[in-house]
């Protein structure tokens, strides 16, 4: 029974943003590892800063703006973000990052299922050397690479302002090579 | 196809028309990751599926070891497989003959090796690399020798390099040579490196030492037939010419599975299954090894090739070439 008490009603939090008050997401899970802030500004938008990382190798920072579309038992948001990767180890690159991502979540219940759908585009810099006889040619080229993101998941609330979040993630990184899923286990709170 | 590929998911070995059919893949590397040089290390790493490339050194220690190999030959039905040495430290890197040798060890009955040699500076050093080879090649379960041109930087008409295929005929050991331009970074994709026609010379010169013609002269580069019409040709002029078509039917150098199974239709059209041997050039990532094995037998049905027919490509020429007899 005191278990029962303590699973308040979930809400969708800094998972699913549009946030009344400041809240962050924490999550660790393999490949990825998160922290997500909210920061409301009003009743529709928040600010959102999130670090995201692979592994041990792949850094992404990002800050953003996140719109409520809908609010009722079901919650829908979009995002924003504007940021960097830096990705050490063979596959080192760095570069401007950008995404598009669509939120939703339940707002009722014990345990809120979310999902979450992204669009994501980074801007790179390919540099080719070709050695030849009579010297040596360099080109530096832009190269887009383009990713979906996606993760689908069940928040359970505890107290008015503590969550536990668990999640799958499948990406496609970089479209159109499906990557290996992953899962995370993560905590949300939000000020009262 | 579409049936054979459905039974194929719920098969415990590999099939072709609906029967069980043996395989053996006469084409794989082992290796130690930091041997291999930091540009080929990132092209390889670009290869695996998103995370296993942020982190690939993990992934491929497993994979790149005798027991690696058995597991990738139990993924995909395979009875037996063929470890490659490597001396390109330019560019694939190395794999020495004493590394392979030792990974036979962890299951001498279904891995074998092939030696190779370091040729870089052959002018000071040819004595010692060739006795290199030959005493790899005394050793238990080396059975064959490989090199490559463009990745060893020497050309195929060298006649200096002519005593590796004299060693390599008195111990009977089929010479797999890569032909066709390789995807690597400082690989030389010049002719003659790369285009068996250089390779004729050689050929006639040593009748006998056993040649393969591996990749069939395919263009990693521009991914296209190359030089598959020059492999048929001297296939059919010379009794001691085989023919290989690993790596060029992979879903990222065929995405269309349009080229493995013209190679193949080439082939039977100039009478030359039976001097056809299978390899993948594996196991580039886990499961590399199953899914080209499954293309070639997709190519293959496309080409119309019987199951007695399929059966010498993916086993029995091999056996032939270099047992002599079956090994099953």
């Amino acid at each position: 029974m005191s278990l029962l008490l303590w699973l308040a009603n979930a809400f969708a939090s800094a998972v699913v943003g549009a946030t009344k008050e400041w809240s962050v997401l924490t999550q660790v899970g393999a490949p990825w590892k998160q922290v997500r802030v909210h920061a409301p500004l009003n009743s529709t938008f928040n600010i959102v800063g999130e670090y995201q990382l692979a592994k041990t190798t792949r850094h992404q920072f990002f800050i953003g703006l996140n719109q409520l579309y809908v609010d009722r038992k079901w919650r829908l948001t979009g995002d924003v973000f504007a940021g960097t990767i830096k990705q050490i180890g063979e596959l080192s690159q760095q570069g401007a990052a950008g995404e598009l991502r669509l939120r939703a979540g339940r707002t009722t219940g014990k345990a809120t299922p979310w999902v979450s759908l992204g669009t994501h585009h980074l801007l790179l810099r390919d540099r080719t050397v070709i050695e030849r006889e009579s010297g040596i040619e360099t080109t530096v080229t832009p190269k887009h690479v383009w990713s979906l993101t996606g993760a689908v998941g069940i928040e359970v609330g505890f107290r008015d302002n503590w969550g536990v979040v668990v999640g799958l993630d499948l990406p496609w990184i970089p479209v159109p090579a499906p990557s290996i899923p992953g899962a995370h286990v993560g905590v949300t709170w939000s000020a009262k | 196809m579409f049936i054979t590929f459905l039974m194929a998911c719920g098969a415990d070995s590999l099939l072709y028309k609906e029967n069980p059919i043996r395989a053996m893949d006469m084409h794989l590397h082992v290796g130690i990751w930091n041997q291999i040089p930091d540009a080929t290390q990132t092209d390889l790493a670009t290869r695996f599926p998103f995370p296993f490339g942020l982190e690939p050194e993990s992934l491929t220690d497993q994979v790149l070891t005798g027991e690696g190999i058995i597991n990738e030959l139990d993924k995909a039905f395979l009875e037996s497989g063929f470890m490659y040495a490597v001396y390109a430290p330019r560019s694939v890197g190395v794999a020495t003959n004493e590394y392979v040798i030792s990974q036979l060890k962890s299951n001498p009955d279904r891995l074998f090796g092939m030696a190779s040699l370091q040729v870089d500076d052959w002018e000071n050093q040819k004595d010692v690399q060739l006795d290199a080879l030959a005493m790899a090649l005394e050793e238990s379960g080396m059975i064959g020798v490989k090199i490559a041109h463009p990745h060893q930087h020497f050309r195929m008409d060298d006649p200096d390099f002519f005593e590796i295929y004299s060693v390599a005929a008195e111990f009977n050991a089929p010479v797999y040579v890569h032909t066709g331009p390789s995807p690597f970074i400082n690989t030389n994709a010049d002719a003659p490196y790369t285009d068996p026609a250089y390779l004729e010379m050689a050929i006639s010169s040593n009748p006998d030492t056993e040649f393969i013609l591996g990749h069939l002269g395919y263009d990693f580069i521009n991914k296209k037939h190359l030089y598959l019409d020059t492999c048929i040709d001297l296939a059919q002029t010379y009794p001691n010419v085989w023919l290989e078509p690993s790596a060029m039917g992979s879903s990222g150098s065929d995405p269309e599975g349009t080229n493995l199974a013209k190679a193949f239709k080439d082939i039977k059209s100039a009478d030359l299954v039976e001097k056809t041997i299978y390899g993948s050039d594996g196991p580039q990532r886990p499961g590399f090894a199953k899914d080209y094995a499954e293309r070639a037998l997709v190519a293959m049905e496309a080409a119309n090739y019987s199951f007695a027919e399929a059966q010498m490509v993916m086993a029995e020429n091999a056996e032939q070439l270099f047992f002599r007899e079956p090994q099953q």
